[in-house]
């Protein structure tokens, strides 16, 4: 796809979701435009631009699953328990008989489906929905802990190699929506910095509220080139992305706390979108790992190899 | 013309060079060695990479350079700051050097003078800031006076890095009104050694005298040495930028690369280590796509703009992150350094902190942002 597909693109997702929307209603829509074909003809730009905007937006989906699913060969739809919150790792197969696992769900797609497929480091496994216990959480949060409990009804066995794709998918797809969510934040603040009036001119004239949104842009720019490198490479190794899906996860901490800041007292009313951001960041950062816990091991694998690679060149 | 070597086959090549020569080309100090030496060296290195066939590539012909991307360049550079062999920020003053001589000067001028600059047989030096000019580079005042084919000039220049060690100088001067601002400033080349000039080096934080001050009495300029049009001189300084920005930071990508190498050699293994280590090699890496990307615009012939005070924010916190990271997980080398390598990296972490000082400072880079790039209007 050529920069002018992608454009095109991301403007038909965009017009696609909708901020208010329910997550089933945004997937629907996604569904429409094709989401699984593109999914297998062109899964790169495929996530970078739904995931991106899906960021922007602040909207509800539940296409992780699918993006994951695809990785290891799962046909689109299927509800996924991913691993438990801020874990980075796949469990392996445990009593197939009574599996017994605590996990993290995507809400609105585990409670309509009759069977749940739990992607683990040396298979797949199918259980009955109703193996699967959802967890209270807070309403805004499209995302649940589970705990499963029941027998696995279908296995496939697969290679180590396999199961990591899935991570490297996940983590793909959340780096783009982290990395929206920032640019979204930041351009929320943008706007109302040009527009708020106090001391009888624009808050956007005073530097200090200047300059924390400069901060927020080098950040929000500097995971949107590291994406664009990882999307430059089909075949982007685990690494790449992690790191991209490192610096996604400070763009929209920092977006996070600069444009909290900037948009002051509306921003932290429900009626303002800001908070959709933010939730959304929040409960995103952690399926998969956390920024904080990946970071460390990225600073561990250094420490193991001693040695810095050039992971990208000119 | 040969057809220009592609980057990669460039690089593969030039580590072969490398290799083989490695004893010749070597510093002969260990550590940082004095300044004195470094310049010694500095012009070696450049000598034998000139007749070598290495530093030509990604000039123009006409400047006696071999043609090709500046990519080609900057891959140069990488690989020579990467293995040490010479001050990276030294070298890379030929990246914004050069060309505004080749951008500006008389086609005689540029093809009679860069190719000294290249093949390490001069160094040049660039006098912009003064005592009351730093951020505000619109409002220096070292004047030039036009008297018939030559010009006369007048003042003072500070901060002028390695004047003492430099054959000539690229110099900005005030020929407008006082007020003109960046409408009345013109740009020289000057031969340093023209009778009225006085050059007194200052010492900077990390022990060497690299800056120096540069004064201006009655100094007689010919015209034929003016860059660029009279009062077109803020034209030539900006010009500089978008080189300082692509091949000039990627080289300095390579030094950061080196250094951050060398704190993970010896880091300690534990959590707060891994922690540290990681966050700076995501910020090396988020500099690295971000310098890549600008090197690939730049050589697809777009005009560099303010979106590039993104890069030079980045190449100052990364710069100044992993000096933190090496002085946090090992403060006694900075503290009390011991033998050569010692010094250096005690020096090197000093330097780092003018990384959001020189080349506009951190403040002004934010400001150029929310202007230039968020729309958030005046202060
Ligand atoms: C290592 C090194 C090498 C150098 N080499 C050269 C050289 O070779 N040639 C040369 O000409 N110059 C050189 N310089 C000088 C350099 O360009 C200046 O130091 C720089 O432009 C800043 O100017 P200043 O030091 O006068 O600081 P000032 O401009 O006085 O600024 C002081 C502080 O105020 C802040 N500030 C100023 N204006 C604003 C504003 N509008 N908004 C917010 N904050 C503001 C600055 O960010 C800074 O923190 C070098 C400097 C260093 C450190």
């Amino acid at each position: 796809m050529d920069a002018e597909d992608l454009v095109l693109l991301a403007t038909s997702v965009a017009a696609a979701i909708d901020s208010d929307a329910t997550a089933p209603t945004n997937d629907d829509a996604l569904g429409q435009l094709g989401w699984s074909d593109m999914l297998v003809a062109e899964p790169v730009a495929a996530m970078a631009v739904v995931f991106g905007q899906l960021g922007r937006a602040a909207a509800a989906s539940t296409v992780l699953d699918d993006a994951v699913g695809h990785a290891i060969g799962l046909s689109p739809g299927a509800a996924l328990v991913h691993p438990e919150w801020a874990t980075a790792a796949l469990l392996a197969r445990g009593d197939l008989a009574h599996l017994q696992l605590a996990g993290t769900a995507a809400r609105s797609r585990i409670a309509e489906r009759a069977t749940v497929q739990i992607v683990m480091s040396d298979g797949v496994a199918t259980v009955d929905a109703t193996s699967v216990d959802l967890l209270d959480g807070p309403a805004e949060s499209g995302l649940a802990r589970v705990d499963v409990d029941g027998p696995v009804t279908d296995w496939t066995s697969h290679d180590p190699w396999l199961a990591a794709t899935a991570i490297t998918a996940a983590r793909r797809a959340q780096a783009h929506q982290l990395h929206g969510l920032a640019s979204g934040m930041l351009d929320l603040a943008t706007e109302h910095a040009r527009e708020r009036m106090q001391f009888g001119r624009p808050i956007g004239s005073f530097q200090a509220v200047r300059h924390k949104l400069a901060e927020t842009h080098v950040a929000v720019e500097a995971a949107g080139d590291a994406l664009a490198a990882n999307d430059e490479d089909d075949e982007a190794d685990g690494l790449v992305v992690d790191l991209a899906r490192v610096l996604s996860g400070r763009a929209a901490q920092e977006a996070g706390r600069h444009c909290q800041q900037v948009l002051a007292g509306i921003g932290f009313t429900r009626d303002h979108r800001f908070h959709r951001y933010l939730f959304a960041a929040i409960d995103l950062d952690g399926l998969y790992g956390t920024t904080a816990g990946l970071t460390k091991t990225l600073g561990q694998q250094l420490i193991a190899d001693r040695t810095v690679p050039r992971v990208i060149d000119l | 013309m040969i057809n220009p070597p592609r980057v990669g086959e460039l690089r593969a090549e030039l580590i072969s060079w490398l290799d083989v020569h490695a004893e010749e080309i070597a510093p002969p100090y260990r550590g940082s060695g004095s300044l004195a030496e470094q310049m010694i060296q500095l012009n070696r290195v450049k000598r034998l990479l000139w007749d070598a066939g290495y530093m030509g590539w990604g000039w123009p012909e006409r400047v006696g350079g071999r043609g090709g991307p500046a990519a080609l360049r900057a891959v140069v550079g990488e690989e020579i700051v990467e293995r040490d062999l010479l001050v990276s920020g030294f070298f890379s003053m030929t990246e914004t050097l050069a060309p505004t001589l080749i951008g500006f000067a008389s086609e005689e001028l540029a093809a009679e003078f860069v190719p000294r600059l290249l093949s390490g047989e001069e160094m040049w030096s660039q006098g912009f800031s003064e005592p009351g000019t730093g951020s505000d580079l619109a409002s220096l005042a070292c004047r030039a006076r036009r008297d018939g084919e030559t010009w006369v000039i007048n003042g003072q220049k500070v901060w002028t890095s390695l004047s003492q060690y430099s054959t000539r100088c690229l110099l900005l001067t005030r020929t407008g009104t006082p007020e003109s601002r960046h409408r009345g400033i013109t740009a020289f080349f000057v031969d340093l050694d023209t009778p009225g000039i006085t050059v007194r080096p200052l010492s900077i934080m990390s022990g060497s005298d690299e800056f120096a001050e540069v004064f201006f009495d009655d100094v007689v300029v010919p015209d034929a040495r003016r860059v660029g049009e009279i009062d077109g001189g803020w034209a030539v300084a900006m010009a500089l930028l978008p080189f300082e920005r692509s091949t000039a930071f990627w080289h300095r990508t390579a030094f950061l690369q080196s250094r951050l190498q060398t704190v993970v050699a010896a880091a300690p293994d534990d959590d707060h280590s891994a922690v540290l280590l990681g966050e700076a090699f995501a910020q090396l890496h988020a500099l690295r796509c971000r310098s890549r990307a600008t090197v690939r615009r730049f050589d697809d012939g777009a005009t560099l703009g303010p979106e590039t005070s993104v890069d030079k924010v980045l190449v100052a916190s990364v710069e100044q992150r992993i000096f933190d990271v090496a002085r946090e997980l090992d403060p006694l080398a900075v503290a009390l350094p011991d033998g050569p390598d010692g010094d250096r990296r005690r020096d090197e972490y000093l330097y780092s902190r003018a990384a959001s000082i020189y080349g506009g400072t951190g403040e002004i880079q934010r400001n150029i942002i929310a202007r230039r790039l968020l729309d958030l209007g005046d202060e």
